[in-house]
């Protein structure tokens, strides 16, 4: 038999804050070099589930294992990619330093970025096409710019799990597939977990999906079942889109 | 013209002008950029207590400011996330029941004629070599601190959030952001006065940051506008025999105005660079 090694083992987690529950017996298990996708609606749960991945939060029952390990252990090895922070504005920063934020586990207090943590920024710049923008105040770019910089200051630590929460895929056809052919080429070499809010942001791309509101339904495919839908949006899946109960948006 | 030199009250006023522009451009540049203006407000109003307190007990107020200031920004920064209080409403009890402590413990005192007013509005002609001592003593600490803890204030600053999924200890870095504030206040009060010190803090650094790319700049050309600011304002003071913590304050907001314009000015030329070329 194959040896299936997991990126994401959850068994039986429940999460709350106070006495106010927000997961509720979440059982999940996902292959390495998966790309799953996780849709809900806002409040349902998503960076709550995030936050237990990577250990900000204890689960007040179950167990979590990521890569193999404690999540805190993992965490070295994750790269997470924050919702977008609305209040970059004019903050005065490059692109190069905003990408070497992510080294920071490695060093600590105290010890400054060096040599080698330029060449770091640089090259996960240049995985996400951006290291000609290596020198430019990060407010000055779009976006979908900004976006692919975040990605890159994820990618810096090299990390086996990339975890997306809630990223600003872009508005037009032609950035959301430049933002999923990005991932696309990175899925080779590590697993992806997108979360979103946004129907028409899970592409055709992923190759896992998942539904949570407080209950995550998960079938390991990328089949999405007509009752999954109503039991986590609480309303006629007509409304939604077009073809549902097969999959979500591939083109017919 | 610069006989004013040869008076050491005055050469101990410049000294204080340049301690407090090295201070304000390090600190009010993360108040700018970490958007904590109001906090630092609170902070700096609340500070009258102690020196109502210092009055009461007849030691220098530069300590029980200290003390009280202290213990304000440590309780801000704790509250923050414990407490399910909004938190301007904390910024506006904080402002109040200190400025109403002050008021009262000076009531109290057996004293006569204090010379509240200097700390109101600040009298940096009153500045002693002692008080010297003690704002270097200070601006030294926070540039070592502001300098051994570089990347936890740029990641809470920039984004706080993602500091804490890399392991960065930001409630801690947030307290001890909090605190220099608080001490650079206490070094502020007797220059500029309890409440010309949020202009020190916000308008250099809001000025350098017109122009900025990167933090370290930022903080450079601060400092320039700072140490500019207080000496041509201490000079107009001097000569035209008014009040020196407005004329410094006064000072940096014109600077703030001409920067303004210039950058405004600058964005039009480049956008119609753009549009013709």
């Amino acid at each position: 038999m194959k040896d299936i090694r997991y990126a994401i083992e959850v068994h039986g987690l429940w999460a709350a804050y106070d006495t106010h529950i927000i997961l509720k017996n979440i059982s999940i298990s996902l292959e390495e070099n998966e790309f799953l996708g996780i849709i809900g609606p806002n409040g349902g749960g998503k960076s709550t589930f995030i936050k237990a991945m990577l250990g900000i939060i204890k689960p007040r029952k179950g167990t979590i294992k990521i890569l193999g390990t404690t999540p805190e252990h993992a965490r070295k090895d994750i790269g997470y990619v924050p919702q977008k922070t609305s209040y970059i504005q004019d903050f005065p920063i490059n692109v190069k330093d905003v990408v070497k934020l992510g080294r920071y586990g490695r060093k600590g207090i105290g010890k400054r970025f060096g040599k080698e943590d330029d060449k770091a920024a640089v090259a996960a710049l240049e995985k996400v096409h951006m290291e000609e923008y290596a020198g430019t105040k990060i407010s000055h770019l779009s976006g979908g710019q900004q976006q692919r910089v975040f990605i890159a200051r994820a990618l810096v630590n090299e990390p086996k799990l990339l975890l997306l929460d809630e990223p600003n895929v872009g508005v037009d056809v032609k950035t959301k597939k430049e933002f999923f052919d990005l991932l696309n080429a990175l899925r080779t070499h590590m697993t992806i977990v997108l979360i979103t809010h946004d129907l028409t942001a899970v592409s055709a791309y992923v190759t896992k999906i998942a539904c949570l509101n407080k209950e995550m339904f998960y079938h390991n495919s990328k089949e999405i079942h007509k009752e999954d839908f109503e039991n986590v949006y609480h309303c006629p899946i007509k409304l939604i889109a077009h073809g549902m109960p097969h999959s979500v948006l591939e083109e017919h | 013209m610069f006989e004013l030199f040869s008076y050491t009250f005055i050469q101990n006023a410049f000294m204080a002008g340049v301690l407090a522009s090295v201070i304000c451009g390090i600190i009010g540049v993360f108040v700018i950029l970490k958007r904590i203006v109001f906090i630092s407000g609170g902070l700096a109003h609340f500070s009258f207590s102690g020196i109502g307190f210092g009055y009461l007990i007849e030691v220098n107020p530069m300590f029980p400011t200290l003390v009280f200031s202290l213990i304000a920004a440590v309780a801000i920064g704790l509250l923050k996330k414990r407490v399910n209080m909004q938190e301007d409403s904390t910024i506006g009890m904080l402002w109040a029941v200190g400025m109403a402590l002050g008021i009262l413990f000076i009531g109290l005192s057996k004293g006569y004629a204090v010379d509240l007013f200097s700390y109101l509005f600040g009298n940096i002609l009153a500045v002693t070599t002692r008080d010297l001592t003690i704002m270097a003593v200070l601006s030294a600490l926070i540039l070592v601190i502001v300098v051994f803890l570089y990347k936890e204030l740029l990641l809470l600053t920039f984004d706080e959030k993602y500091g804490e999924v890399v392991g960065a200890p930001m409630d801690a870095t947030y307290i001890t952001l909090l605190c220099l504030i608080a001490l650079s206040i206490v070094v502020m009060i007797k220059i500029v006065g309890v409440i010309l010190v949020i202009a020190l803090l916000t308008i250099p650094a809001s000025a350098s940051k017109l122009f900025s790319d990167n933090i370290k700049t930022m903080i450079l050309v601060s400092i320039t506008i700072g140490i500019f600011s207080s000496c041509a304002g201490l000079m107009i003071s001097y000569y035209a025999d008014l009040a020196s913590g407005a004329t410094i304050v006064l000072v940096s907001g014109l600077v703030f105005s001409i920067l303004s314009i210039a950058r405004y000015v600058r964005e039009r030329v480049a956008e119609k660079r753009m549009v013709m070329g």
